[in-house]
C-alpha cells in the first residue's frame, strides 16, 4: 500500500502545475468572450480525485479565480467542510492583482474554523474551514490549493465547471486515478469527448477537460445545470464506509447496502409490540391498520436530527426511537415500518431526493443521489406512501416535498428505482366562493370560502399546524393581497385523506377597495386570486422551460353593489390558452350584483426555448385579466 | 435633547446595594417547586392562557450564587430549573435546549449538573423518562464558544419537561440577564435570586412593563474559599494556596407572576425593548483596600474604554508603520485641503477593508492585523480610520452606540454590552463629522439608518459627551418628476426620482449586490407591457455623498382609439398598500426616517380625448402637524397636472397614535390607486 502511495506522489508532482508555480494571472490574458456578462473568470481549475484503496481516497484540488466585479466577490471565499470521515489535510492560498503580481499569500491563522451543524440539526460532526482575502480592488485573481483525505469512497466529486451564471471558465478539469483493476464509472453530459486516459505501473488516470466557457445566466424554469452545460458524474462499483461495504454499480446493489446499514434494527420494546396488537388486531382492513399506525407515531414521536459518522446513513434502531420519542428521517421511517412489519404489513425503507431540487435526478447512473428517507406500503389496489417526520400530514399524502420524482425502494433484495405519484391538475386545486357586498363609498366586506386540495394546500398545511393561531392571525391580518383591510374571523378545517383538504373561511373588511368617483365605481371583480407574475422578456432565450406543478383555480364571486349602476367598460368574457395553461373569465352585471367567474389551469410540462415568449405572453394576459378594474357608472 | 419613550418602558438603573430593604423576617417565599403530580397536568385557569397558547413555562427559576476560584478571584455560579407543560406539537422545539458557554482554552467557563426529565401522565400515573448523559452533545462553535446541547426523551403533546443546570463562569463583570417575559411562551411564575459578596458591587438594569410580586433584599454573610493555582505563583512556590474570604453578602429576590408572551409586531426595531428583563454590570469591586469603580459612570466608562487594550489604548500608541497606509490613500499628496485629505483617507478605509462583524466595537487582533486581513470588526474597521486621521495629526474620536436592531442603550448609565456599534467623530475646522467605514456604499459624513437609534457617547478624553442620533431628525427628501406628452399618437413620458440619503444608500446597497441592469429588469417586469421603458440612467451612483437620481423614459402602450380611456396617474408609488394593515396595535411603530415625498404629474390629454372625470383634489393631516398628505390636481387647458405631497414629521409614533397612523394611510392608498376617465371627443 505504501508503495502506491509514494507512487501516486510522485506522479502528482509530474503532472501537475502547483501552486507557486509562474501562472501568469494577468487579467488582461482573459479572452474578451469570457469576460462579457461575467462576474468571475475561472482561469485554471484541476481537480485530482485518486483511490488509494476501496475505502480511502484523496482529493487534490487547485484553482484560480478572477473576480472582476463587487458581485463576484461571493465566489472569493474558500469553504471547505469536513468530518469524521474526511479530513482536510492542506490549503495553501495566494492572491494577485490585476496584473497578475502576487500580493500575499494566505496565513494559516486567518483560516476560520466554524461548526457545521445548522440550526435543523441538534448535532452532527460537520465542519467547515473557511478563508477569503477580503480583497477589493477589481479585478483580482485568487488561487487556492487544497487536498482532502477521505475514509470512506461512498461519493465521488462531481463536475460541473460552470458551476453558477455570470461565471466564465478559461480552463477547468478533473482526474481520477485509481489502480488500473479499479472499476467506477462515469456519465458525461454536455461533453463530446472520451477522457484522456493513462496508464502508468499499475494506476491508470482519466481525464476530463474544458477550455473557454463562456459566462451563462440563469433562466426562469430552466433545466438543472447538468443538462445544459458540460458535466461528469462520478460515482463508484465497490466502496466503503465505517467498515461497510458495498456497491453501487446498479441500484439493486446500491439498495442492498442501505439495507444492510438498517438490517436488524427494527426490534421493538414489548409495551409498544403490544401497542400494535392492541391498534390493529381488531382490524382487517389493511390500510386501516397502516393509518392507525400512523397516526400513533405522529402522535408520539418527533423530529429531531443527529448526525455522526455512520449515523448520517444508518437509522438509530427502532427500540431507541420508541423510548426517546424522536428521530431523524431514518430513524422514524424504520419505526414506522417495524411497527407495520409488527402488524404483519409489508412496507419498503425509500431513499428520495426531497425539496424543490429533488424533480432532477440521474436514474441511469446509480449513485447516493438522495437527501431524505421515507416510507411506502405497497397495497393490492394502490400504494401508500408515508412521510415520517411530519406529526401533521394525512396517511398517504406525499406533498410537493416528494411528489412526482424517483425514489429507491430498499429491501432484502436490494433497491428498486420506482417513481412517487405525482399531483395532477385537477386534484391540486383551489376553489373559492365569495359573497361580498360594496357600499357606497367603495368599502367592501366579504365572506370568502376557499377548498385547498392537494399541492395547493402544503404552505396553508404548515402554517396552521406550526405557527399559533395568534401568528396565523398575524400573517393573514398582513400578507393579503388587497390595499387595506381587516380579518373579522377566520377559520380552518382539515380534511385528512390521501387526498386532503383544507377548508378556509375568512370573514374580512376591506375599507376603500373600491373607488368611487362622481359618478363612477371602479372595482376589480377579482378579489383574492390574482396572478403578480410578470417574467422579463428574453429574446435570447437559450434553455428549454420546464414547469413540474400544475393547478386549477375556480372562483365564482358574488358582488353586491349600490343600486344604479350599469357597466360602463368591460369585455364581458376574457378567455385565452397556451402551451402554459387555459384561462377563462366572466364578467356581468345582474341587478344590483356583479357576477364574476374564473377559471386558471396551468399546466405542467417541458417546452423548448423558442415558447418562452409566448409563456412572458401569457403571465402578461393572465397579469392583465386579473389585475384590471371594471368600471361601473351611474344610470343617467 | 431628550426623546420620549413611553412610560414603563424605561430602563430603570439602581445600584443592586441600595435595593436593600433589610427585611429579614420573611426570607424566601417560594422554595424548591414541588414533585410532579398528576395534579399538575391539569392546567390552571389563568388569563395568560388561551386558545394561543401552545405551551406554558409553569415556573422558570434562577439563581446567582458565587465561589472561590483557582484564579485568586470569585466565579459566579449560575444555576437555572425550568418546568413546562407542552400543550400540543407546535411548541416542540421547546424540548431541545441549547447552552452557550465562552470557553477559550486557559479559562473556560463551565457546566455541570445537567439533569432533565420528561414527565408523561399514563393512565392516571406520572411516568418519568431522563436524559442520558450520551444525550449531552457538546459542539464546538467557533475558537471560543461552545454550545451543550441536548433534547428531552419522551416528550409528546402534553407531556410536562423539566430540567435543571448550573454554569459557573469566571467572568463576572457581567452575570446572567434575566428574561422574566419570553417572546412566544405566557409564563406562570419567574424568579431570580441573587446572593452577592459585597466584594462587588452590581447595577442592575430593569425594563418591561410588568410588576414585581417580589422585590426584596436582605444581607447575609459567608465564607468563601480562593485559590491560588501552583502555575500561577512564582516559580519556587509549587504548592496551590488557598485563602478563606469571609464577606458579608447582598441577597435580592425577584418575581413575576403571570407573565403573558410578548408577541412582537412588525415596524418595531426589536422586540427586545420591551421585554420584562434585568441585566447586571459591576459597578464596584473591593481590591482588598478600597473600592475600585468599575465602568460605574460615563466618565468613568470613557476612561476604562480609553484604557482598553482592544479599544482606545492602541489609539494612543505613535503606530507610524500606518504611514505607509496614509501614504496609499493619496491624502499626503501636496495642495489639497484638509477635509479632502480626510475623505480620501475614509473612502480609501471604506472601500478597502471589509467588515466581518456589525456587532462588536472591539478591536479583535491589531491595527497591523486588520492591514494586512483586509477585514475586521466594525471595531477594528472605525478604530483604524481613527488612527489614520491621529497620523495626519487630526482630532478624531471613537463614538459608541448601539444600532437599532440591537436594542435601545442608555444615556444614564454606561450599559456596555448594549454597545455594539462605534462610529468616528472628526472635527475639521468648526464642523463636525460623524463617519462610518464599515459600510463602504456610505458618503463621508453619513450613517446607516440603524444607526439613528437615540443615544451614542463620544469616548474622548477632553470633550467626552452623549449626543443623539434620533430617527425623527433624519429628513428624508424625495421628489419624483413624472411628465407626459403625446407623440405621434400616443403617451411618451419621462421619470425622474430624486432620492433622499437613506434611499440613495439602501439603492446603492442593492446594486453593489445585484447590478444595475436587475434594478431595471425589475423596473420594466412590474410594468409588463403597459409601459415600455428606455435610456435608463442612475446618476450619482457612485458619488456617494451625493443624492441618487434615477432617470428613464417610457411609452404607454395603450390601445389606440378606445373610447374611454382610464389613466392612472400614480405611475410609481410606495403606497399603493397600506403598510399598516394590522388592526391593532401594542408597541410603537419605529420607522427608519421622517420623510416628505412629493409626486409631481404632468400628461398632455391625447388628441382627441375630453376629460370625462378627474380625481377630486384633497388634503389631509394627521394628528395636528406630525404629517400632511396632499392630493391637488386640475386641468389647465389640455393639461392635466396632479401635486401629490407625503410629509411625516417623525418616525417614531406611539400606539396609541397608531389608529390614526393606519387611517392616515388608508386614505393615501385610496387617494393614490384613483384614475383619471378620458372620453373620445
Amino acid at each position: 500500500m505504501r508503495k502506491i502511495n509514494c507512487l501516486l506522489v510522485t506522479l502528482l508532482s509530474s503532472v501537475l502545475v502547483r501552486a507557486g508555480d509562474k501562472i501568469d494571472f494577468n487579467v488582461s490574458s482573459i479572452p474578451a468572450s469570457l469576460q462579457t456578462n461575467a462576474d468571475v473568470v475561472l482561469r485554471i481549475d484541476e481537480t485530482r480525485f485518486e483511490i488509494t484503496a476501496v475505502g480511502r481516497a484523496r482529493e487534490y484540488h487547485h484553482y484560480a479565480l478572477t473576480i472582476l466585479n463587487e458581485r463576484g466577490d461571493k465566489h472569493a471565499r474558500l469553504v471547505l467542510d469536513y468530518d469524521k470521515l474526511h479530513e482536510i489535510e492542506s490549503i495553501s492560498g495566494t492572491l494577485y492583482d490585476a496584473t497578475g503580481k502576487k500580493i500575499k499569500s494566505l496565513k494559516k491563522q486567518d483560516i476560520s474554523d466554524y461548526s457545521g451543524t445548522g440550526d435543523e440539526s441538534l448535532i452532527s460532526d460537520d465542519r467547515v474551514k473557511v478563508h477569503s482575502f477580503y480583497y477589493k480592488v477589481y479585478p483580482y485573481t485568487i488561487e487556492y490549493e487544497t487536498e482532502v483525505k477521505y475514509y470512506y469512497t461512498m461519493f465521488f466529486p462531481g463536475w460541473v465547471p460552470l458551476e453558477d451564471e455570470h461565471y466564465a471558465v478559461q480552463n477547468s478539469k478533473i482526474t481520477v486515478v485509481c489502480p488500473t483493476d479499479y472499476k467506477f464509472r462515469y456519465k458525461v453530459f454536455n461533453y463530446s469527448k472520451e477522457p484522456v486516459v493513462q496508464t502508468d505501473k499499475g494506476t491508470t488516470s482519466y481525464t476530463w477537460e474544458v477550455s473557454n466557457l463562456p459566462a451563462m445566466e440563469n433562466e426562469f424554469g430552466a433545466p438543472s445545470r447538468y443538462e445544459i452545460t458540460p458535466t461528469v458524474c462520478l460515482g463508484p462499483d465497490q466502496f466503503e464506509v465505517e467498515g461497510y461495504s458495498g456497491n453501487m454499480k446498479t441500484w439493486q446493489d446500491f439498495g442492498k447496502f442501505v439495507y444492510a446499514l438498517k438490517a436488524g434494527k427494527d426490534q421493538l420494546p414489548e409495551p409498544i409490540r403490544q401497542k400494535v396488537h392492541q391498534l390493529t388486531d381488531g382490524v382487517s382492513e389493511p390500510r386501516e391498520k397502516i393509518r392507525l399506525l400512523y397516526e400513533f407515531m405522529q402522535q408520539n414521536t418527533h423530529y429531531i436530527s443527529v448526525q455522526l459518522g455512520i449515523g448520517g446513513w444508518q437509522p438509530f434502531d427502532a427500540k431507541y426511537v420508541a423510548e426517546k420519542k424522536y428521530g431523524d428521517c431514518k430513524a422514524l421511517s424504520n419505526y414506522m415500518y417495524s411497527l407495520l412489519k409488527e402488524a404483519g404489513v409489508k412496507s419498503y425503507y425509500t431513499l428520495i431526493k426531497a425539496g424543490q431540487n429533488g424533480h432532477y435526478m440521474v436514474d441511469d447512473f446509480p449513485s447516493s443521489q438522495f437527501n431524505h428517507v421515507i416510507l411506502c406500503v405497497p397495497q393490492p389496489k394502490d400504494t401508500v406512501w408515508l412521510e415520517c417526520t411530519s406529526q401533521t400530514i394525512p396517511a398517504g399524502y406525499l406533498s410537493g416535498f416528494t411528489s412526482d420524482r424517483w425514489a429507491l425502494l430498499v429491501d432484502e433484495d436490494g433497491g428498486k428505482l420506482v417513481r412517487t405519484p405525482k399531483y395532477y391538475r385537477r386534484d391540486n386545486l383551489q376553489s373559492r366562493r365569495i359573497e361580498a357586498s360594496l357600499d357606497p363609498e367603495g368599502n367592501l366586506s366579504a365572506m370568502i370560502r376557499t377548498q385547498y386540495r392537494a399541492e395547493q394546500m402544503d404552505e396553508l398545511e404548515s402554517m396552521i399546524n406550526q405557527l399559533s393561531k395568534d401568528k396565523v392571525m398575524n400573517i393573514l391580518k398582513s400578507e393579503l393581497d388587497l390595499p387595506t383591510y381587516d380579518i373579522n374571523k377566520f377559520d380552518y378545517r382539515e380534511e385528512k385523506s390521501a387526498m386532503p383538504s383544507i377548508y378556509e373561511t375568512l370573514d374580512l373588511v376591506a375599507p376603500n377597495y373600491a373607488q368611487v368617483s362622481g359618478k363612477r365605481i371602479f372595482i376589480n371583480p377579482n378579489i383574492m386570486s390574482r396572478s403578480r407574475r410578470r417574467l422579463h422578456p428574453d429574446e435570447n432565450r437559450k434553455y428549454d422551460i420546464i414547469g413540474y406543478y400544475e393547478y386549477q383555480d375556480v372562483d365564482t364571486t358574488e358582488i353586491k353593489i349600490p343600486a344604479g349602476y350599469q357597466l360602463e367598460a368591460v369585455t364581458p368574457k376574457t378567455s385565452f390558452e397556451s402551451p402554459f395553461g387555459l384561462y377563462t373569465s366572466t364578467i356581468k352585471v345582474e341587478g344590483d350584483k356583479i357576477l364574476y367567474l374564473r377559471q386558471m389551469d396551468r399546466y405542467s410540462g417541458r417546452w423548448p426555448a423558442s415558447s418562452y415568449s409566448e409563456m412572458v405572453k401569457f403571465y402578461e394576459q393572465l397579469y392583465k385579466a386579473d389585475n384590471s378594474r371594471i368600471v361601473l357608472v351611474k344610470k343617467e | 435633547m431628550i426623546t420620549r419613550r413611553p412610560i414603563g418602558l424605561i430602563a430603570n438603573v439602581l445600584c443592586l446595594l441600595l435595593l436593600q430593604s433589610y427585611c429579614f423576617a420573611q426570607d424566601r417565599s417560594k422554595g424548591e417547586p414541588a414533585k410532579i403530580t398528576a395534579k399538575d397536568f391539569v392546567l390552571p385557569e389563568s388569563t395568560i392562557i388561551d386558545s394561543n397558547t401552545n405551551a406554558i413555562v409553569l415556573s422558570e427559576i434562577g439563581s446567582v450564587n458565587f465561589e472561590g476560584n483557582q484564579h485568586s478571584s470569585l466565579s459566579y455560579v449560575f444555576k437555572k430549573k425550568v418546568r413546562i407543560k407542552i400543550l400540543n406539537a407546535k411548541a416542540m422545539d421547546l424540548a431541545t435546549v441549547s447552552i452557550v458557554l465562552y470557553a477559550p482554552n486557559e479559562v473556560p467557563e463551565k457546566l455541570s449538573d445537567i439533569a432533565a426529565t420528561t414527565y408523561n401522565l399514563e393512565n392516571g400515573q406520572v411516568m418519568e423518562t431522563r436524559l442520558e448523559k450520551q444525550d449531552i452533545f457538546s459542539r464546538q462553535i467557533d475558537k471560543e464558544y461552545v454550545e451543550k446541547k441536548f433534547t428531552l426523551p419522551g416528550v409528546k403533546a402534553g407531556s410536562i419537561i423539566e430540567y435543571t443546570y448550573t454554569k459557573t463562569s469566571p467572568y463576572n463583570f457581567n452575570l446572567p440577564a434575566w428574561n422574566f417575559q419570553s417572546e412566544q411562551y405566557p409564563c406562570l411564575w419567574s424568579e431570580y435570586d441573587v446572593e452577592i459578596p459585597q466584594t462587588y458591587y452590581y447595577i442592575f438594569v430593569r425594563q418591561g412593563v410588568h410588576g414585581f410580586v417580589i422585590d426584596k433584599g436582605s444581607e447575609g454573610k459567608k465564607n468563601y474559599k480562593l485559590t491560588r493555582r501552583a502555575d500561577q505563583a512564582a516559580l519556587y512556590d509549587r504548592q496551590n494556596e488557598d485563602f478563606i474570604l469571609s464577606a458579608m453578602t447582598t441577597k435580592h429576590q425577584w418575581a413575576m407572576k403571570d407573565i403573558p408572551a410578548l408577541r412582537p409586531e412588525r415596524y418595531l426595531s426589536t422586540p427586545a425593548n420591551y421585554l420584562d428583563r434585568i441585566e447586571f454590570q459591576m459597578a464596584k469591586r473591593y481590591d482588598g483596600e478600597a473600592y475600585v469603580d468599575q465602568t460605574n459612570s460615563w466618565k468613568k466608562a470613557t476612561e476604562d474604554l480609553l484604557e482598553r487594550p482592544d479599544f482606545g489604548f492602541p489609539l494612543q500608541a505613535e503606530n507610524e508603520y500606518l504611514d505607509d497606509l496614509v501614504e496609499k490613500t493619496g491624502a499626503n499628496a501636496p495642495g489639497i485641503p484638509v477635509l479632502e485629505q480626510a475623505k480620501k483617507i475614509y473612502y480609501y478605509v471604506s472601500s478597502h477593508f471589509t467588515c466581518t462583524d456589525h456587532y462588536d466595537k472591539f478591536i479583535n487582533t491589531t491595527f497591523r492585523d486588520v492591514v494586512r486581513k483586509n477585514s475586521g470588526t466594525v471595531g477594528d474597521i472605525n478604530l483604524l480610520l481613527i488612527a489614520l486621521f491621529h497620523r495626519k495629526g487630526w482630532h478624531a474620536d471613537p463614538v459608541v452606540l448601539s444600532t437599532r436592531e440591537y436594542g435601545y442603550n442608555l444615556a444614564t448609565y454606561p450599559v456596555m454590552r448594549k454597545l455594539n456599534y462605534v462610529i468616528v467623530r472628526i472635527k475639521i475646522g468648526e464642523k463636525v463629522w460623524f463617519l462610518d467605514a464599515a459600510n463602504p456604499q456610505l458618503g463621508f459624513g453619513h450613517l446607516a439608518g440603524n444607526c439613528y437609534n437615540g443615544h451614542a457617547r463620544i469616548i474622548c478624553n477632553t470633550d467626552s459627551a452623549s449626543v443623539y442620533f434620533e430617527a425623527d431628525s433624519v429628513k428624508e427628501k424625495e421628489t419624483t418628476l413624472v411628465l407626459m406628452v403625446n407623440e405621434n399618437k400616443s403617451l411618451t413620458g419621462s421619470m425622474q426620482i430624486d432620492m433622499g440619503d437613506q434611499e440613495s444608500y439602501n439603492l446603492r446597497q442593492y446594486i453593489s449586490e445585484h447590478g444595475k441592469e436587475s434594478y431595471f429588469k425589475d423596473i420594466k417586469a412590474s410594468f409588463g407591457d403597459d409601459i415600455s421603458v428606455s435610456n435608463e440612467s442612475i446618476e450619482n451612483l457612485s458619488e456617494l455623498e451625493a443624492k441618487a437620481k434615477v432617470r428613464y423614459e417610457f411609452k404607454m402602450n395603450q390601445q389606440a382609439d378606445a373610447s374611454i380611456l382610464y389613466i392612472s396617474p400614480m405611475l410609481w408609488s410606495d403606497f399603493r398598500d397600506n403598510p399598516f394593515k394590522a388592526q391593532e396595535r401594542k408597541y410603537p411603530v419605529e420607522m427608519p426616517y421622517a420623510s416628505d415625498k412629493s409626486y409631481i404629474f404632468s400628461m398632455d390629454i391625447p388628441e382627441g380625448y375630453v376629460v370625462d372625470e378627474i380625481p377630486k383634489s384633497a388634503k389631509v393631516t394627521i394628528n395636528g402637524n406630525q404629517g400632511s398628505f396632499e392630493y391637488i390636481i386640475g386641468q389647465v387647458e389640455d393639461h392635466i397636472q396632479l401635486r401629490c405631497r407625503l410629509v411625516l414629521n417623525k418616525a417614531w409614533f406611539g400606539p396609541e397614535e397608531y389608529q390614526s397612523l393606519r387611517d392616515f394611510f388608508a386614505f393615501v392608498v385610496k387617494k393614490e390607486n384613483e384614475s383619471i376617465v378620458l372620453k373620445r371627443k
